[in-house]
């Protein structure tokens, strides 16, 4: 799709040719559908991989696009969750209302806690984000009546997923949960992906690159920051509801430290700042897991810790060659 | 009185963070106050106020890196 | 007739020091006016009050009549006054023409749609395109501006300020370590501006101080020095005493052959 007004225009040519569509973004989108229709026995775990994929790619809009660095972006995750949950429970089992609402709640929670990642160093954000998932987390805990505490929320039965192609009702396989997840990410990466090539995207990336020159040419930055952490949790907050609606519950981990660490990890393994490091990262994460746990399972950490380790000393470049480890210098 | 566990080491990690970004990055007493002001207040919260007990220190140190994000007892110019 | 920019008894300390010390400037429209003054004399930490960069310990800042001395730096840009660093402030991970769109947009007000591609408006791409060409950057406009040469860093520097249709242009040392016929270049696009903008220029180089400013002020110490037309500054031999006492400490390539 070429930008609108005379194509005689260079710097014209030049900005839609930022924006267009590469061989491999396509690949990528056919993968989604492609993955559901020719691995129908691996069902639950491409269901997996697609709801860390978003959440994933939830965490690189604010870090890899606009630089906030975050240890608790479990908090929306989590949130989500409990909110898709309690609303199947409570009020309408349809699936997706209880995405709409657990987005919204989601994105409102996100707003109130961007102001706390307005101030500080590094260092702040790291400990502010930390602390807001930890407090969700006591939150829930503490909230057994409405949370089920420690034990969390079960029985959370949903209703038929109601499109215009048809009614479809979660089936024991796991093949509707999973073209569900599958299709909330794909829609899911459309709009991140308009987002990130307007102008609002540039802004972040400039912001991310150069504070100062970013205010220096007008741009409010911490309205952005504001408005970039809201959206990160909205999709943070639908992964979390995905999660919820597809498995039928939702427990305390949704919280838990290990989960804001884990998405970094995936995050470090796929690479931020081009949109699709998540899913890419998610793939590769969930993949190793899958094999390292099957052939030693109690080693699963120290394996993974060995390849992070790796991973992050080599460079991803030179990751996938290995004769070039021992090279000095990058 | 804690034991041993493989987890371990991250859950106190998580502790290391806090006192170290409460006290601030460039004394050594400055985490060293922090670690004690906090764990007075984790332990009195959660001895008089149960319920809320837990909550304090997460809600104390955002409180004070809202405030102070250099950390409480960090000099001037420090990060 | 109002001027279109003003300081009122502006100062700035620092513990004990007086960075600034009760600076009462006025910039008159259309001024092309020099601020000069030995190292630390004060010229950036005025220019960052100026911004907004730096609050003031008292005094104010008057914009076109209006006091703007609360207003944050973005929003004192919204209102027309625009600024150069004197070390390039760029967007390294952003080409030149992602950055000049991006100015461009904001000026517009554009800059938060979230929709539309950065490219799609017709006007920002036509004004990007002069933009590029007024300041030789079109074959490296794609470039990632982390890999341009110096020479053109300083050059997209000052298209940014442009792109932000500036009222008030506050120049701090726009040439600084460009060779000497790429000076030339820059100081002729800067003098082609038109006469609605005012340009305050801050400036080691007399020669290049002769060739621009009608009026100058001189800074030492924080304080108003000396005030004038160019001509008088020039002639004033407590200005070339300021200048001449100050010692070999200045680096060679903002050392003019001095006359």
């Amino acid at each position: 799709m070429s930008g609108a007004g005379p194509s005689s225009s260079p710097a014209a040519r030049s900005l839609a040719r930022y924006a267009r569509w590469r061989a491999w973004e396509l690949a990528l989108f056919a993968v989604l559908p492609l993955s559901w229709l020719l691995l129908p026995t691996h069902s639950l775990l491409v269901n997996e991989i697609a709801i860390v994929a978003l959440f994933a790619v939830s965490l690189d809009l604010i870090l890899g696009y606009a630089g906030i660095v975050s240890l608790g972006h479990a908090a929306f995750f989590g949130f989500g969750a409990y909110a898709a949950a309690l609303f199947a429970k409570e009020m309408n089992a349809d699936p997706l209302l209880g995405l709409a609402v657990a987005v919204g709640a989601s994105a409102l929670l996100g707003a109130a806690s961007s102001v706390l990642i307005l101030r500080g160093s590094d260092l702040t954000r790291l400990m502010v984000t930390l602390g807001v998932a930890s407090i969700l987390y006591e939150l829930a805990n503490q909230l057994d009546g409405l949370t089920g505490g420690a034990d969390g929320l079960q029985g959370v039965v949903m209703g038929p997923l109601v499109t215009p192609f048809g009614r479809f009702a979660f089936d024991l396989s796991g093949r509707v949960a999973c073209a569900y997840s599958l299709t909330v990410l794909g829609l899911s990466l459309l709009l991140a992906r308009r987002l990130v090539h307007s102008p609002f995207g540039i802004s972040l990336q400039a912001l991310r690159d150069n504070r100062l020159r970013a205010e220096s040419i007008g741009l409010s930055v911490r309205l952005r920051l504001a408005a970039v952490y809201t959206i990160a949790a909205a999709f943070a907050g639908a992964a979390g509801a995905l999660l919820a609606q597809t498995s039928g519950f939702a427990s305390l981990d949704v919280f838990d430290f290990h989960r804001s660490a884990e998405v970094l990890l995936v995050l470090v393994i796929g690479g931020t700042g081009y949109l699709y490091g998540g899913v890419f990262g998610a793939i590769v994460f969930k993949l190793l897991h899958d094999l390292i746990s099957a052939w030693t399972p109690q080693y699963w950490n120290f394996w993974l810790g060995l390849f992070l380790v790796v991973l992050v000393l080599v460079g991803r470049d030179r990751f996938v060659r290995p004769w070039t480890w021992l090279r000095s210098g990058r | 009185m804690l034991g041993l566990d493989p987890t371990f080491p991250l859950k106190f990690m998580i502790y290391f963070l806090i006192v170290v970004s409460v006290g601030g990055t460039t004394t050594i007493t400055g985490p060293l106050l922090a670690a004690l002001l906090l764990g007075i207040a984790d332990v009195a919260g959660k001895y008089y106020v149960p319920k809320l007990g837990a909550f304090i220190v997460y809600t104390l140190m955002i409180a004070i890196l809202l405030l102070r994000p250099q950390g409480l007892f960090a000099r001037a110019g420090g990060r | 007739m109002t001027a279109a920019l003003e300081t009122r008894s502006l100062v700035k300390r620092f513990g004990g020091l007086a960075a600034c010390n009760d600076v009462s400037l006025t910039l008159e429209q259309g001024a092309r006016h020099a601020l000069i003054g030995p190292n630390g004399a004060g010229k950036t930490t005025l220019v960052n009050l100026l911004t907004g960069v730096l609050e003031p310990t008292s005094g104010s800042v008057v914009l076109a009549g209006e006091d703007i001395t609360r207003l944050s730096v973005h929003a004192r840009v919204r209102r027309g006054m625009v600024r150069t660093f004197q070390i390039t402030q760029l967007f390294n991970g952003l080409t030149p023409l992602a950055s000049l769109a991006l100015a461009v947009s904001a000026q517009r007000g554009a800059s938060a749609g979230g929709w539309r591609r950065l490219g799609d408006d017709p006007d920002v791409a036509r004004e990007c395109d002069s933009l590029l060409a007024r300041f030789g950057l079109v074959d490296v406009m794609d470039q990632p501006v982390a890999a341009l040469a110096y020479g053109k860093r300083r050059l997209l520097e000052i298209a940014t300020a442009l792109a932000c249709r500036p009222r008030v242009l506050l120049l701090d040392e726009p040439v600084a370590g460009v060779p000497e016929g790429d000076r030339q270049e820059i100081f002729e696009t800067i003098g082609a501006l038109p006469t609605d903008v005012s340009v305050l220029l801050i400036e080691h180089d007399m020669d290049l101080v002769f060739n621009f400013a009608k009026t100058v002020t001189v800074l030492v110490n924080g304080a108003v020095f000396a005030e004038g037309e160019v001509g008088a500054i020039a002639a004033d031999p407590r200005v070339k005493a300021v200048y001449l006492g100050e010692g070999e400490g200045e680096d060679d390539a903002s050392r003019p052959a001095h006359g």
